[in-house]
Formats: C-alpha cells, structure tokens, sequence
C-alpha cells in the first residue's frame, strides 16, 4: 500500500512537472523566437552547424588536394567560388572543412570547461568556507592568466591536434564557468526551498545536483553559448599563431595565416576566413543574448 | 577600508604561488629533458647527468620547486637558448613596447567608449544609440587579428597612408613612432571599447532615470554638470571593475596584433620562443604577463574599493 501510494505520488509529479516545463519551453521559445537578433544568430548557428556536419557533401573539392596548376586564383573563377591557395586547394572546400574544425572544437572545449568548472563552482559554492576559499584562489591563480596565453601554454605542453586544443581551450574557460556557478550556488544554497528540502533529509549530493543545479542553470547555459563564441575566437588565434591545428588540416585560423602572406596580391585570401571566423562569433553571442534575454531579462549585466 | 585593502593583498598570495606553480609545471611535463635538450643529440650520458645535478634535476620536486621560486625572485629566470641571453633581460627589454600599445589601446578605449555609452544613454533610440548597439556587437565579435591583417590592407596596401611593420624610431621624430602605433593601438581598443560603450550605457541609463537626478535638473543644474558631476559619477565603479577584466584581455589582443604589425613586443618574442621551442623564454614571458596581469587587477580593485561609495567599513 504504502509502495503504491509513493509510485502514484511519483507520477504525479513527473507529469506537473512535464506540464511545467512544457509551458516553460513554450514561453522561452516564444520570447527568443520575438528577438529579430536571436534569430539571426540562430540562423547564422544553423548555418554552421550544416556546414560542419555535412561538410563532405557540401565541399566541390578535396579540402587538401593540391592543384599546382591552378594556384593562387582570384574569387569567381570558373569552378572555384572563392578561388584557390598558394598550392591551388579549393578555398571554399577549405572554409567548410574549416568550420567543422571550429564547431567541433569550440564546442567541445566548452563541454570541457562547462563540466570541470561545474564541479569546482558546486563545490566552492555549496561546501562554502575553506573548501570555498582553496578552490577559489586556485581558480583566481588561473585567471590570472591572460587566456590566450593559458592556451598558448597549454598548447604548447600538450602538443597540436584537435584533442589537445580542446583540452587546451577548455581549461582556459574553467575560471568563468566556476565563477558563475559558484556564484549562483553561495546564493541559492541558503533559500527556502533548500533549508526545506535539508529539513526533508536530503543528502548533500541531492540537494546540490537535484534541486540547486536546475535554479542555477540559466546562467551556465547562456555563458556555454557565449563561451563557444570565445572558443571559436580562441581557436582561430592560436591557428593564427600556428600552434593548435596545422596545415593542410584546415582550419579558419590556419587559411587566414596562410593568406596573410599573399595580402598585397591576393587579399581574398585573407578576406574570407575572417569573414567566416566573424559570422560564426558573431552568430554564437547573438544567440547567447538571445538566450539570457529570453530566459531572464534581469541577468543583463 | 584598510583593513579591506590588507585582506585583498593576503588573497595575492595564493594567486601567485598558483601563477608559480603553473609556470613551474609548464617545465616540468614539456617533452624533452632539458638537459639532454642542452647537450644535444647523441651526447654522452655521463654528461647529461652533470647537467642534470648542476640545473637541480636530480633533487626531489619539492625542492627544485623551492629552487625555481627562489632564482625567481632573485631576478634569475633562465637563459634562452634561442637567444642565448638571460631571459629577464629580454623581458624587460620588450614589456616596456607592449605595455604601451596595451596601455594606450586601453586609454583610447576607456574615453571613446564611455563617451559613446554616455551620449547614446542619453539620447535613447537616436541613431547614435543604434549605432552604439552595433557597435558593441561588432566589437564583440570581430577578430582582432583580422582587424589587424584588414586594417594594413587599406591603410597600408591600398592607401599607404600608414607604415605596416615594427615600431619605427625615436630619432625619427615622435611622429614616427606615434605613425607605427595608430593602427595596432586602434585594432586593440575595438573590443574593450565595445565593452566600454555597452557597460557605461546600461549603467548610465540606471542612474539618469533616478530621482535625484531629476531634483538636480530642477534645481536648475547645468545639464553638463548633471551628467559628468553627478550621473557619471554613480556609473564609474562599473566601468572600473570592467577595466581589470578587459586589461586581460587587452594583453591576449597584444599578443595575436604584435605578430601582425610585427611589434617588437613581447607578443612577437612569445610566438618566436613557441616556434623555435624556447621553453625558458615562454616561461618568464608568461610569468610576467600574469604577474603585470595580477599587479594591475590589484590597483583596479584597490581604485574600485576607494571610488565606490557602497563599500565602507
């Protein structure tokens, strides 16, 4: 009996709950869907998203194949959209290949530093006291770095590749995510509902993941979409810099590194990458702020 | 007040023994050994480990931890092998040409952008304040890198208006000097002014709709003085504690635009130790941007804490 009664409780919360999160989506959607900017930066996301995905369909070309006999052509030629590079590859097939690059590893080092800065915000956050202080100098003690410079470093230590930028990048962003997670939770572990639900026997572990983390998620969303706006930044930056992904492996960094050296003659080079490394940041920040105005218009800082 | 101020100097601590021991792990895990990196390839394993106990390899890492600390605080931060000089003396013969591009990029941007936040707060949904908006997305979003390579395409390239390499010479006149630095300064405020401009508005806006405000307009006030005396003056510990965070930032931007206009700054020092594998100069290179990094977010806080009238004990 006293089984049955938990399980019939159980449901009726999973469903008001489900309605609520229903409406929830629903209100959210609506007011992002009526910022005309959130929607371009969706539009520009989607954009990328599709090239990066599909980029073996979309590309005419062999993002690495050379073609010595057709190098250095100017936008608009017969064939190549964009032209081709010093060693005749497809501009175009390499802005698309390019974009996965990017994506990829703008995502995923924000995966990275959203999950590792989670942990320590929650831990500073709900532990309070030492275990507060210890873990925020340490995060202090990275974000004294410049943080183009902890990725050059990082870089440097682990070596170039996808993995090791990711890596990389994703440390580099575990100060801002730990900050704000820790910020949200030194609030929220005080309220009401909390000292309720301490009062109802549950355990730290519960208390922290089940009924904190979702109050304090908003935030951690909106900075995981700006932070990959950063990211692609970043990225972009350290191929620059030739550390991180390298040649022929395309990445928007990379082609604009290799395009700076024929600026005088073939500007296009140069041009295009940087447009596409603009949209992209472009794109992800206006959806970030679409994202904050939508889900909370008093978190505008 | 003071006692504020002691208690965020003790947080320094902390901070700095982290920046240390970041850097001191850095030569720790890099592949190689140095030694074996300093004898060359092939050489005899005898010698390796002389080298080794004369650079401290052989004690514990605790010690060679206390080791590198101290021969960092006695000035000694190695010697670079691609230039075969104390890496101290680099450093200090380079920060001097990146803290000026740094600190005048701020400066331009701090007085473009808090001027623009100021006018568009003031003159809500003219065309100035839509232009702020885009602006400050642009800024954002734009990057500086690109700035760079644009910028020398046009003022350069096309116009040849501007010198694109170095930083020119004083025996030139100032002028030449001031020449070299318009385009990579410009490139670096973009960003921070942005931010500048986005931050003075919404604050600026906060106040001007206030009551007192409106009890100064009254009274009769010159509007000049209501805004720049009174108005401002309640938006300025925001924009201070905006600054320590774009200061950062500021250096990140440094490093990528010195490599563009070939600055000979400690950007362009940076990328030549990562392409040559100078681990000693990547080391104290980063070590002392952080700590510039860490001195100056200290004095902003310090202002913040003098300039805020909310913080008093």
């Amino acid at each position: 009996m006293k089984r049955k009664e938990k399980i019939s409780s159980e449901a009726v919360m999973t469903s008001a709950e489900l309605l609520k999160k229903e409406q929830k989506v629903n209100s959210f959607w609506k007011k992002f869907v009526r910022n005309k900017s959130a929607v371009v930066g969706l539009v520009i996301v989607g954009i990328l998203v599709i090239m990066a995905l599909f980029s073996s369909v979309l590309s005419p070309y062999d993002p690495e194949a050379l073609d010595l006999k057709n190098k250095l052509l100017t936008p608009f030629s017969p064939g190549h959209l964009f032209g081709t590079d010093e060693f005749g590859r497809d501009l175009l097939s390499r802005i698309i290949y390019g974009s996965r690059m990017s994506i990829l590893i703008a995502a995923g080092s924000s995966v990275v530093g959203c999950l590792i800065g989670m942990v320590i915000g929650i831990l500073a956050g709900y532990c309070g006291g030492v275990v507060d202080s210890v873990l925020m100098r340490i995060v202090d003690g990275l974000f004294a770095f410049p943080s183009i410079l902890l990725s050059i470093v990082l870089v440097t230590v682990l070596g170039n590749g996808a993995l090791n930028v990711i890596l990389a990048l994703g440390i580099s962003a575990v100060p801002k995510f730990a900050r704000v997670v820790r910020g949200q939770f030194t609030v929220l572990r005080n309220e009401e509902f909390c000292n309720a639900e301490r009062v109802l026997g549950a355990s730290h572990f519960r208390l922290a993941v089940v009924h904190i983390l979702p109050n304090a998620i908003s935030p951690i969303i909106v900075y995981f979409t700006l932070n990959i706006a950063s990211a692609i930044l970043s990225e972009a930056g350290l191929s620059f810099l030739g550390l991180g992904i390298i040649a022929p492996t395309p990445s928007w960094g990379n082609i604009l590194r290799a395009g700076n050296a024929f600026l005088y003659n073939k500007p296009h080079l140069a041009i295009i990458p940087g447009i596409f490394i603009f949209l992209a940041v472009l794109g992800f920040n206006l959806m970030g702020d679409g994202i904050r105005d939508a889900l909370d218009p008093k978190m505008k800082q | 007040m003071i006692r504020l101020i002691w208690k965020r100097l003790l947080q320094l601590i902390p901070t700095v023994l982290i920046v240390l021991s970041v850097t001191f792990v850095i030569t720790r895990i890099i592949p190689g050994n140095p030694a074996s990196v300093l004898a060359g390839p092939e050489a005899d394993p005898r010698l390796i480990a002389e080298l080794e106990a004369k650079m401290g390899l052989d004690k514990s890492i605790p010690e060679q931890f206390l080791i590198y600390v101290s021969d960092i605080f006695k000035g000694d931060f190695g010697t670079s092998l691609n230039y075969n000089e104390p890496v101290f003396q680099l450093i200090l013969s380079r920060i001097p040409k990146t803290l000026m591009i740094t600190f005048t990029g701020l400066i331009v941007a701090l007085i473009l952008g808090t001027l623009l936040g100021t006018v568009s707060a003031l003159r809500q949904n003219s065309w100035i304040d839509h232009f702020c908006t885009v602006f400050s997305l642009l800024g954002a979003s734009l990057p500086v890198f690109w700035i760079g390579i644009m910028s020398i395409f046009l003022f350069s390239v096309k116009l040849g208006w501007l010198p694109t390499m170095g930083m020119g010479s004083i025996q030139n006149g100032l002028g030449d000097v001031l020449s070299h630095m318009l385009l990579p300064c410009l490139c670096l405020s973009l960003a921070p002014m942005a931010t500048f401009a986005r931050t003075t508005r919404s604050s600026m806006l906060d106040t001007v709709n206030n009551d007192y405000i409106r009890a100064l307009r009254a009274r009769g006030l010159k509007e000049r003085k209501v805004i720049w005396k009174h108005a401002f003056k309640n938006a300025l510990p925001q924009i201070i504690s905006v600054l320590g965070v774009q200061l950062g930032i500021c250096f990140s931007g440094a490093i990528l635009t010195e490599n563009i206009f070939s600055w000979p700054g400690m950007g362009t020092m940076i990328s030549t130790a990562i392409n040559t594998r100078d681990y000693a100069l990547i080391q104290g290179a980063i070590l002392t941007l952080a700590v510039v990094n860490v001195a100056v977010s200290l004095i902003m806080d310090i202002i913040y804490m003098l300039i805020n009238p909310k913080i008093k004990i």
